[in-house]
């Protein structure tokens, strides 16, 4: 990693939280849609508690479809504003990515956490393993980062960008979403602590190697000549 | 020694070529005026050479700095001018120059762009193509939208530019093309 690569990303990272904080779009759009997701599965399951299988799936699907809605916007929304040939001119295509891949990464991470701490409270769900949970949020969320950011990136220049994106996160997101479910649930304490460490390895080499390969095959894509 | 050279350079839409087989040459002092009608492909040109773009054919060897302003580039409207600067000066690696008051912007360099009107947002669009003292300067239809005093600041940063290196304008404006030491014609 070169000084000038290191100096871009930090560059784009710092853009990225100007814009962030200042339209707050990302933030109210996952903030707003996942606590709602929340809410709304706690509500539904008031009568009778979730079983541990059964909230750790709930909690999945409310932080990836979290992640499917607000995290792509980051690198489609340059393409829709115009400002996409600006950073075109000014960035490597690589640490323009990885710089963008960086804040949806905190956001994601930021947001996992406290959904999944609401969940657990409001559901009244002991968190029998709580290293395991955490890490399985943490590293659920880094993997949702990658693929989601990802699709974003590869839709650049379609038509159909947010449809063409959901469909090629469908396939990539899958896997993640199971290994998700197998580890939440080791840590709400069904199943096995050691399936649960299992699956989360494998989330985090997801998570590693979206973070890794990322950037060098959006430089190539995003690359014109 | 040829700042920037362009060779069989071609660029088709689906079946209809914009054109073929155009030649760029660019040394020091070079001013190029690309004229042609609306649809011609001065500004498909521009963004090949910019390196937005790719061609169908030909080849482009650019060099390692190279300003460009286009009346269709997108500024983030949620930075303010000061921050675009320091942006670009940080992705580019120079140090952040006192472009805004270059171009008449200083008392608004702390609004954010969205704030701005055209006119303002084609002079930041100047100081941030011009910031790493390119080699060769691209300036597409650099005059639309600017007032008596934006069109100086043009002609200014033009004559700066030819005495550093060269400038490609896409223009059908005579007031541009009266910098031109050659002209191509597209269409």
């Amino acid at each position: 990693m070169s000084s000038s690569w290191g100096r871009q990303v930090r560059a784009i990272v710092q853009k990225e939280w100007r814009t962030e904080l200042r339209s707050r779009h990302g933030l109210f759009t996952a903030g707003l849609f996942g606590l709602l997701t929340v809410l709304v599965m706690v509500f539904s399951a008031y009568a009778e508690k979730p079983t541990a299988t059964l909230a750790a799936a709930m909690l999945c699907v409310a932080l990836v479809f979290a992640a499917v809605v607000t995290l792509p916007r980051t690198m489609i929304v340059e393409d829709e504003q115009g400002t996409f040939a600006m950073l075109q001119l000014l960035a490597e295509p690589s640490a323009a990515y990885f710089g963008k891949l960086l804040t949806n990464c905190a956001q994601m991470a930021a947001s996992a956490l406290v959904f999944g701490g609401v969940f657990a409270a409001m559901a009244d769900l002991p968190v029998a393993r709580p290293l395991v949970f955490v890490l399985s949020l943490v590293a659920l969320s880094l993997a949702l980062a990658g693929g989601t950011s990802f699709c974003g990136a590869l839709v650049i220049g379609a038509s159909n960008r947010w449809v063409l994106a959901g469909v090629v996160a469908m396939p990539l997101l899958v896997p993640v979403v199971f290994l998700g479910v197998v580890s939440l649930r080791s840590g709400f304490g069904a199943g096995f602590e050691g399936s649960g460490f299992e699956s989360l390895v494998a989330l985090g080499g997801y998570a590693l190697v979206t973070l890794a390969a990322g950037p060098r095959l959006v430089a190539a894509v995003w690359r014109n000549d | 020694m040829a700042l920037m050279s362009a060779a069989g350079l071609g660029r088709r839409f689906g079946s209809q070529w914009v054109f073929r087989g155009v030649e760029i040459e660019l040394s020091p002092g070079d001013a190029l005026c690309v004229i042609g009608s609306n649809g011609s492909g001065k500004s498909t040109l521009l963004r090949i050479l910019a390196g937005l773009l790719s061609a169908t054919e030909g080849s482009v060897v650019r060099p390692a700095a190279l300003g460009y302003s286009a009346i269709d580039l997108a500024l983030w409207p949620q930075l303010t001018a000061t921050e675009h600067l320091e942006l670009a000066a940080a992705l580019r690696g120079v140090a952040v120059s006192d472009g805004l008051r270059r171009v008449g912007l200083a008392d608004a360099a702390h609004k954010p762009v969205g704030q701005f009107s055209t006119g303002m947002r084609a002079r930041l669009k100047l100081a941030l193509a011009v910031q790493h003292s390119p080699e060769v300067l691209l300036l597409d239809e650099p005059s639309a939208s600017l007032d008596d005093e934006g069109r100086s600041l043009i002609e200014g940063a033009v004559a700066e530019q030819l005495r550093r290196g060269a400038v490609v304008i896409a223009t059908n404006d005579p007031g541009d093309r009266r910098h031109a030491t050659h002209e191509l014609e597209l269409g």
